[in-house]
């Protein structure tokens, strides 16, 4: 009998347990591009898990108005990814990498920007794609997707938790940074990777 | 009755030949304060040695910590620029649109 009911007890802490862990890992992709890596010049690679994030927090700066502003994007966040390449010559990439991670998504993300080109000022057009997709449950968004995909590069974004967008967007204005191809000191080598 | 006369001569009381005491004592003592200095000594060893370990080992890990962290900071700003960068490429998109 006491045996029976450890078991219940048991089965009914990991009912509840297992689908809010599965909930918290669902919106975290698997953003692996070996053969990309290996071809791209320049890369960028981030990892920040939940202690990281929380450690990088610590560090943030009270001083600075970029690092303020972090500091509120991040919290409540469990993670943020980013893979960025950057390729010497117009083609050099699969696009299919966009498909992978595109499949892995499930019936609760939403793909709610979709921009395939755009017009500069000057009247030139710019390849540049950006989707954009939000794990949504209920009102609230989860986790976010965001694939740029350019001639020449190829940027991937997942950041998981409850992410206020209009926060996310205002923050580029207050970092003043027109656009990351301009930002050379964003870019790191290709033997640079941060882990 | 020899026998108690050899008994009463054996256990007679007789005194110590002069300096017997100070002698005993001194070979006594004189080794027991090397003894006990050293000691003294070697813990004090093993405690600053100790201290100094700790120290040393405290802030090893603090200094390692701080690195991780500024490194981790430099990732969050770096995501957080990307990321701010390509969701303004799309909101750049949909106003033109």
């Amino acid at each position: 009998m006491t045996r029976y009911l450890m078991n219940l007890i048991l089965a009914l802490i990991a009912a509840l347990t297992l689908p809010v862990t599965a909930s918290a890992q669902s919106a975290r992709l698997n953003l692996d591009f070996p053969e990309l890596a290996a071809k791209a010049s320049e890369t960028v690679d981030v990892t920040l898990d939940g202690p990281m994030l929380r450690l990088a927090g610590k560090f943030l700066s009270t001083s600075d108005a970029d690092e303020r502003a972090a500091r509120e994007v991040i919290n409540g966040l469990s993670g943020i990814y980013v893979r960025s390449y950057e390729f010497d010559h117009e083609g050099e990439y699969d696009k299919s990498a966009a498909d992978r991670v595109k499949a892995q998504l499930g019936p609760t993300w939403v793909n709610f920007v979709k921009v395939t080109s755009r017009t500069r000022n000057d009247g030139s057009r710019v390849k540049e794609d950006v989707n954009i997709y939000a794990d949504t449950r209920g009102d609230s968004i989860v986790g976010l997707l965001i694939i740029a995909s350019e001639p020449k590069e190829f940027t991937v974004v997942n950041i998981i938790g409850p992410i206020d967008i209009e926060k996310l967007t205002r923050i580029e204005g207050q970092f003043g940074i027109p656009h990351i191809r301009s930002e050379g000191k964003l870019k790191h080598g290709k033997d640079e990777r941060h882990d | 009755m020899n026998f108690e006369d050899d008994l009463t001569r054996a256990l007679a009381r007789k005194s110590a030949p002069n300096g017997f005491a100070d002698r005993v004592l001194s070979r006594l003592d004189a080794p027991r304060h090397r003894n006990f200095s050293m000691l003294r000594r070697i813990a004090a060893a093993i405690v600053l040695t100790a201290a100094l370990g700790g120290l040393t080992a405290h802030q090893i890990v603090e200094h390692r910590r701080n690195e991780q962290g500024e490194r981790a900071r430099r990732q969050l700003m770096t995501a957080l620029h990307i990321a701010s960068a390509k969701m303004r490429v799309a909101q750049r998109a949909v106003v033109h649109d």
